[in-house]
This record gives structure tokens, sequence and C-alpha cells, in this order.
């Protein structure tokens, strides 16, 4: 329920989903929605009970006993010698000596009838339409929505008046006015809902299993949006109840005799200074009841759409959270000049469930050097990336061990300030997508002197000037031009090189690089990877390379880290990993990959790699492994070196 | 797979165009037309798997939707057993572009029995799925609208289906959102196949997968292709995939077959210079990169400003004046039906 892309890209969920809890059970957690629902289910009942209560007429005048007050306010603030308290109803009376509780529950009742009755046929025809407009759209979705467009062109107030005052006031009329105006509200909703779903591939899958467009329309589309249509039904209910107060209010709604919440507070509004209580009690509903409908709708919300939930969408904080105990983690400092990773380990908190995403991942990156990190999705490898320069989304991501040493300091422990420094100047990252990576609404060249000048006290000139000599170190044809285009006028591969100008312009020590060819065709990436290869000799940059492709690491690499289930299994010089994996994932991952001249079926791992909050005892691939042993589902594995420079954490490697 | 010369191919496409043209208004100048596929000829023989592959923007995404009826062509036909079951009929007539729609062929009846003879396989398998409908909601829409079957008939057949893309009988109370990529495309694999198709075009199927499920779900397709005797288009941009499980393999670049071929003819002796660049970079395992056919960067031609010639003539190293001034036709090339579109191919 997080960040989504947190979900996503860091964490595999369980294989077998526990019993899955109703909506009713998850709205029942939400502790305001629930008081919400008492309060509304208390009111709904009292008014729904109005005729049968032992309450008086509540048309009966009784002019002798006019604006009596409440009886519990007599009895509190009356003085008891003068004006001993009169018991003239719980509430007290209006100015025409009716009772104000029975009056109370029965316009209650009216204001929920009235209220109710709009909503629903504001969000029937109002959905249709969005529904309609947004699935064929084109022609029938102009004109449908520019006749939208013209009823939401009044201010809505003066068109319900405008309603009212053609059809007459009264309370069925007030009921279509606010109807009406509500329309709009719901078809908007709906049909931007609509859009969305529609593009879904599962619509066109419908098509392809035999529906037309009318079992589409009900059985793939309604469905999906649906959610959104009880969700503007359940906030926008409480919104027409106050417009039926409203406008009965002006006495456009209901009419004298007839008590409503709106129309009583209109009555009371003369007397507000002489007999508040009049006024202020069917005020007072009002606000508990629009109150509760709205603590309702947004816990209907929260359970039906849990991204729009207030808070998930608030911004993590700059750096990753770090829960360690510094003490205990003396660690020498020790003289590298690339990164060296000790022990890392980084978790999610998710709910009550923990995901393990790094478990104590220790590796050593020397200047110059480049070390492929090949792993699944899921294995944590980007995570591991993230966590060098604390750029894992905090809440829910928590470093909780280990540390990261760059040119004698640990990046884990060092001051935010001093932090932001490091990253983009001596830390940089290279990322999956190039479109997403550069600002959509500045041009190249800006990004680029925004990235020199975030580090170096140089002139926006000079700064210009470095930009463009790196736009052609990257090989981008006609730099001088190029500079001044906005990254949607170039094409994917020219993208990610102003990425990895960008990432090189401040000639950083330690460049990771996740994935950054994975989005490109072949062809590109070939160039991409040459290009990285040939930056990375000149600058003598420590090169961290993550990848799920073994043949991108050959190329590129020469070392290689092999990731399972968080943990590092396998690491050494590429040639020996790939040509005598000593780790069983390795060698079952290697033979899974289509070679160009294989023959028969491929080689296929069982399983699915386990879920991060409930690793398996011992070493984690034990359950898929063909030769696990007994002794490979009890003790806890370490990475042990089979020779100096290759390691596996397995306890019978091959 | 052999076939017997004269027999009716089972699939095929007759000069198929499809443009994507600005519709006319009033507010907007008519802009020029996309032409995302070029004129495609291609001929599918039953219990044949054919590749195709190529880069993005190539049309090969376009040709599959417009295979199984989710797209119309502009122009051309595609018959299926001899039969016109999409496209114009008279496309003599036409104007490039434009669509006469009394002449196109689709049809109510027609698009049920597309669906189910010729059926899809998304790549991204998780939204191919309702969220909120359960495997077996999901698997049994094809029996239910496509062949009308009861419903008492659906629980064995679902058991059946999910078994063949080898798959335990609870995936299917699951929802969509619950399963893994890998588990979501053999729903998808076994939604497609719910209908007894006799073809499946698959349009990457397989690359949003990581390596080791990848090899499962290529497996269990290889497996229900002997089964079932079925007929794939296999779509992907990935080599070995392709080279894998396809008998043949038509090489597209910017809306046009490049080379056609079998696998072998294709991926030992590819003819056209394009065929030789996507070969020579992929990465493998243990062998640097051959990195002299990938010097040069340009890329693909700007699709609203379409090279005269040869449309990979910027990019290719054997280029001359001539693939700038005239488009290469397809020519046959050593080997039984390997062509190949290129003024001047390698030949052995």
């Amino acid at each position: 329920m997080y960040s989504n892309a947190v979900w996503r890209k860091g964490l595999r969920k369980p294989n077998q989903p526990a019993v899955r809890p109703s909506g009713w059970q998850l709205f029942n957690h939400n502790r305001l929605a629930r008081l919400g629902m008492w309060i509304f289910v208390c009111c709904t009942v009292l008014a729904c009970l109005a005729p049968i209560l032992p309450i008086p007429d509540p048309n009966a005048t009784a002019l002798v006993h006019r604006l009596a007050k409440p009886w519990l306010i007599q009895w509190f603030f009356g003085d008891m010698v003068q004006n001993p308290p009169v018991f003239e109803g719980w509430l007290g009376t209006d100015h025409l000596g009716r009772d104000l509780l029975s009056r109370v529950l029965w316009g209650t009742q009216i204001s929920l009838l009235v209220g109710g009755s709009a909503t629903l046929v504001a969000a029937l025809i109002g959905s249709l339409l969005g529904l309609v407009a947004g699935f064929w759209g084109g022609r029938i979705d102009n004109l449908l929505m520019r006749g939208i467009d013209m009823l939401m062109a009044f201010p809505y107030i003066l068109l319900a008046l405008a309603i009212v005052a053609v059809l007459g006031a009264g309370l069925m009329n007030a009921l279509f006015a606010i109807a009406i105006v509500n329309i709009p509200f719901f078809a908007r909703n709906v049909r931007g809902v609509t859009l969305g779903v529609v593009r879904q591939p599962f619509v066109e899958a419908a098509q392809l299993v035999g529906k037309n467009r009318w079992q589409t329309l009900c059985t793939d589309v309604l469905p999906n949006v649906m959610p959104t249509i009880v969700i503007t039904m359940a906030t926008t209910l409480g919104w027409m109840i106050l417009e039926t107060a409203g406008l009965s209010f002006l006495g456009l709604g209901a009419q004298p005799p007839q008590a409503d919440l709106g129309s009583m507070l209109g009555e009371g509004r003369k007397l507000l200074f002489t007999a508040p209580h009049v006024s202020i009690i069917p005020g007072l509903i009002i606000f508990i009841l629009v109150m509760s409908i709205n603590l309702i709708g947004d816990g209907i919300r929260d359970v039906l759409d849990p991204r729009l939930k207030s808070g998930v969408m608030g911004r993590p904080a700059a750096a990753t959270n770090i829960r360690c105990n510094r003490e205990a983690d003396e660690f020498a400092r020790p003289e590298v000049q690339g990164l060296i990773v000790n022990q890392l380990q980084t978790e999610f908190q998710l709910g009550h469930a923990t995901y393990q995403a790094v478990n104590n991942v220790s590796l050593t990156l020397e200047a110059g050097e480049c070390l492929g990190l090949v792993g699944e999705s899921g294995s944590g490898k980007s995570v591991l990336a993230l966590s060098i320069a604390r750029l894992v989304p905090s809440p829910p991501g928590c470093i909780v061990h280990g540390q990261v040493w760059q040119d004698t300091q640990d990046l884990l422990s060092i001051p935010l300030a001093q932090l932001q420094h490091i990253r983009g100047n001596k830390v940089a990252y290279v990322f999956q997508d190039p479109a997403t990576a550069l600002h959509p609404m500045l041009t190249v060249g800006s990004q680029l002197v925004e990235a020199i000048r975030a580090h170096r006290p140089i002139s926006y000139r000079q700064a210009w000037q470095q930009a463009v000599n790196w736009l052609e170190r990257v090989q981008i044809p006609n730099p001088g031009q190029r500079v001044h285009s906005y990254p949607y006028q170039l094409s994917g591969g020219m993208r990610q090189r102003v990425v990895i100008a960008m990432a090189l312009i401040n000639q950083p020590k330690v460049l990771i690089a996740d994935e950054p060819t994975t989005a490109l065709d072949v062809t590109v990436q070939a160039q991409i990877l040459k290009l990285l290869k040939q930056l990375q000799q000149d600058t003598k940059a420590a090169l961290l390379f993550i990848t799920h492709d073994f043949g991108v690491v050959t190329t590129l690499c020469e070392r290689i880290a092999v990731m399972y289930a968080g943990q590092i299994v396998e690491m050494g010089y590429t040639t020996d990993v790939l040509n005598h994996p000593a780790h069983p994932y390795t060698h079952q991952l290697i033979k899974c990959i289509p070679k160009l001249g294989g023959e028969g079926a491929l080689a296929t791992i069982d399983g699915l790699p386990p879920a991060m909050n409930a690793l398996p005892p011992g070493c984690h691939f034990a359950p898929r492994c063909p030769w696990a042993e007994t002794r490979c589902k009890e003790s806890t594995m370490t990475l042990k070196a089979i020779s100096n420079s290759h390691w596996v954490r397995c306890c019978k490697p091959l | 797979m052999s076939i017997k010369h004269g027999e009716l191919p089972l699939l095929e496409t007759k000069q198929l165009w499809r443009t994507f043209a600005d519709k006319h208004s009033i507010f907007r100048r008519q802009q020029q037309g996309l032409h995302v596929l070029q004129g495609i000829d291609l001929s599918i023989n039953a219990g044949e798997v054919l590749g195709i592959v190529g880069e993005s923007g190539c049309g090969k995404s376009t040709l599959a939707r417009l295979l199984v009826g989710l797209d119309r062509p502009s122009q051309g036909v595609v018959y299926f057993n001899g039969l016109p079951i999409l496209g114009n009929d008279s496309s003599s007539t036409h104007v490039l572009g434009i669509t006469n729609k009394r002449n196109n062929i689709i049809n109510k009846r027609n698009k049920k029995l597309l669906a189910k003879s010729i059926q899809y396989v998304f790549q991204d398998a998780v939204s191919a799925l309702n969220p909120r409908k359960v495997v077996a909601m999901s698997l049994q829409e094809p029996m239910q609208y496509l062949l009308g079957m009861a419903n008492k008939h659906f629980q064995p057949r679902l058991k059946q289906l999910i078994d063949q893309v080898k798959l335990p009988d609870e995936i299917l109370q699951r929802y969509p959102h619950e399963l893994s990529g890998g588990q979501a495309q053999r729903v998808g694999i076994a939604r497609a196949l719910a209908a007894n198709p006799q073809i499946l075009v698959l349009d990457e199927p397989v690359s949003a997968l990581d390596v080791s499920v990848q090899a499962q779900v290529l497996n269990v397709l290889l497996e229900l292709k002997q089964t079932h005797k079925l007929t794939y288009v296999f779509i992907s941009h990935d080599l070995s995939v392709v080279e894998r499980i396809s008998q043949r393999v038509v090489v597209m670049y910017f809306g046009r077959v490049v080379e056609q071929g079998s696998v072998n003819d294709v991926f030992h002796q590819p003819c056209h210079p394009y065929t030789r660049l996507l070969l020579a970079s992929i990465p493998k395992l243990n062998q640097s990169l051959a990195i002299e056919v990938a010097e040069n960067s340009a890329e693909l031609p700007d699709p609203f400003n379409p090279p005269i010639g040869c449309a990979f003539a910027p990019r290719c190293p054997r280029a001359k004046a001539t693939c700038f001034q005239e488009k290469p036709a397809l020519t046959a090339m050593p080997g039984e039906g390997h062509i190949a579109a290129c003024h001047f191919p390698h030949l052995p």
C-alpha cells in the first residue's frame, strides 16, 4: 500500500496469498470511518423510526409554549426559583411552539431522502454519460462532453436556482435541480476513469474473446469504474444534503409546514439572538450528518482505491532512514579510491511484515573497475544500488546495518548536506528509463548545466560549453544544436546518452548504472555499452553495472556478482563465474538463457523466488535446488572463497 | 516442418498496408500519413512457427494486431485458409490510406470466426487480465462468448486448460495482481487456447519475464504446439528466443520485410546488412561485442519524412548511391524461400 513502485520493483509478493481481507474488514479497520458509520446509522435509524417514536406531531403548533429552551439547558442554566424548568420536549420548541426534537427527526428523514435520491439520480445519469463518452470516444464523446461543459459553465447554485425557478418551488423540484447540477461532476469523473480503463489491454482482450461493445462495457469496463462511482457517491451524498438544505433555507425546497433541516435553519435564522437553539440544533444535525457521511466516504475510498489514501502520496525523506547500532559496527577505515559496501542490510516495513530486500551484502569496487551485479527481478539488486547513496524511499525503506565507504567516508553516517554534495558528484547514477530520468520541460543543455553548477561554482556560459563538450563525448551528432532540444525530441538511445553525460559530467569516482540498456533496442544497446566502456576507461570511474542479462555483463565487466533473494550468492571474475559457475543458482540460471544455435527444450528453475518477508531458513535457494540436502535447509550460509578470487554462498559448491 | 508444395497456406497476407493518418478536422490541417506497414506479404503454413523480429517502431506489433482483428489494414487482405477474412476486398481500387468502409470484409460474423481461429497473447500479461475477475472468470469468457458452451461444461475444461499451461488448480481462484509475471503469462496463453484456435499470435510474450521464467513459458509454448498442432506467429525483439522457437523468420525494418527465410538461412547466412547488424549486436556469453558493426550511431529514419531509397541505407556500411535513390525489392537469395530486400546483399 505504500509506494507502488517500490512494491513492484524491490519486493515480490508472497507466493501464497493469505486469506484476502474482505472490503468490510478493511473498512472496519479504519476507526474514523467506523465512527462515521455508527453516527450515520444512528441518525438514519432514528429518522426512519420517527413515525413510530413517541414524539409529538412535528406540525402541531402550540403558541403558548413557543420558544421553550431545551430541557437540559433549562435544567443547567435556568434559575430554579423564578423560572422553574418546564419540560417542553427534549430540544424545546420553535417560534410556533412545535416540538423541535420531532421536527429534527422528520427533517433529517426528508433531508436524507432528498439527498440520497438526488445522489442516485445524478450518479445514474452522470455515470452513464461518462461511461458512454469515455468508451465510445470520438464524436459521441465530443457531443456529450460539450453538453456537460455548458452545464458547468454556470455557477451551480445559480443553475439550481434557475431550475427551481422554472419548475417551481417544492422538495421534488429541488431534488431534480440538485441532481441535474451534479450530473457533470459524475460524468467528468467517470469519463476520466473510463478513458484510463479503456486503454488497458484487458479491454482489447475482451474484444478477442468474442464480446460485443455493450458486453465489454458492462462486464469489463463497468466493474473497474464502479469503485470511482461508489466513491464519488459516498463523497457527494453529504454535499447533496447540504445543497438541499441550502435550497430549503432559501425557501425553495421544503414548503411550510413541512420540516426539513434547511427550512428549519431558515426559520430559526430570524431568532438567532433571542432563541439560538431554534437554528443551532438543525445546524448541528446537518453538521453531524455531513461529517459522518464524509468520514464514511473517505473510508470507502481507502478500501476501494488505496492509491488515493491520504499520506501515501507524500514524498519520501531526502535520504533513507538509518537504524544501525553505530558502536557495534566498528569497522576499520579503508583507504579506497572506489567503493566498499560492508554488510549492508536494507529492509522495507510494510504493515506488520518486514521485507529483507538486501541482506548482508558486502562488495568492493576498485577505481577503474567494472563490477556486474546480476539477478532476476526482486533479487534486491536495485535496492542495493539505491542504498549506496541512501536513495531508497523512506518510509517504508530503512537501512538497518552496514557501511558504504567511498573515499574514507561512510556514506551512511555522514550528514545529509554532505551526502547531497556526494550524490551526482562523486557517486552518480544512470537509471533504466531515460525518459523519466530527464525533466520533460527543460532542455537537455539546461539540465546538464544544472548538474554541473550544483557541484561546481562556474559560470553559466562555461557550464554550457562543458555540456556541449560532453554531448560530443557521448557521441551525439550535432551537439551544438542538440543541446537546445527537449528530451521528447530525442530518441531513446540519444536520451540515454544524455543521461550518461549527466552522470559523468562531474567526473564521479563511482558510477552506478541500473539496467541502463534494458529499455533499448539491441543495436542501440550495443552502441551504449561500447560508449559506457570507453568512457569508463577514460574517466577511471568505478562502475557498478546492474543487469539481468549475462550477455551484457560479459561484454562490459571484469568481475560479476550474482544476487538471489537479497544476498550475493556468487562473486568472481566474469570468465570464472560464467564458465565454471559454482553456485547451483548461477549454474541453473545460465542454462536458462536461450543461446543462438541451441536446440530442444530450455532448462528451467522449478518454483519461484521466495517472498522477501518469509525467506526460507538456511540457504534461500535450497527449496528450488536439485542438489539440496538437509543441511542446506538448516545452517545459515556464508560467502566462502573457493579460490582467491571466486566466492560462493553454498555448502557444497559445484 | 516440411510443407508440401501446392498446399494452401493457413494464413496469408497480401500487400498489407497500415497508415495512421490524421482524421479530417475543421480545426486541423491534415498531416501526412504515417505508413507503419508498407506492403507486407506473409504466408504461414499450418503447424509452423513464424518468427517476426525487428526493433521497436518497425511495425511488428501493428502487424500482430492486424492479424487478430484488433486493428484494420488500410489496404491489403488477410486470407485464412484461402478465404479473405480481413481487410479490403478490392484493394486495387483504393487510394492509399483511405479505407472504404463498404469494402471492409470484417463484420460481426467474421469477427467471431476470426477470434475462434486466431488468438492473441499480450506482452503485458498482468494488465491483459481484468483486475476485478479471478482467473477462472477470465478463462471461461472465450468458452461462453465464442463457443457458446453451457455453464456446466466450464469446470472440467478450466482444469484441463490450467493443466496444459502447468499451473496448479488453485490459481483459478486468484486475482491477476496475485499472480507472478510468468503465471499471468501462462494464464494468458490458457485463455488464448480456451476457444481451440488454430493460430496463436504471440506479441513479445516473454520479453517482460526473467530468464528462468521465460524458459518455463517457452517450454510450455513448445509443448502446446506439439500436442495441439498449433501454428504460431511469434513476435519478439530477442533473436535467440526466436531462433529457438521458430522454423521461419521474418526480419522487419521500418514497416517492411527486409529478409525472410528459414531460421537456418537467416541466422547462419544472413544476406541483409540489417539482419547482420542485429545478429552482431546481441551480447553473447563469453564473447566480447562485435563492435565494428555497431559503430554507426544513426537510428531509425524519421517516419514523417521517410527516405526515398532503402530505409536502412543511412546506417548501412555497404550503402551506395543507388541505395539512397531506389527502394530494393525482395529478391530470392540462396536457400529455400530465402528472400531479402537489398541492392547489395551479402552472398556466400
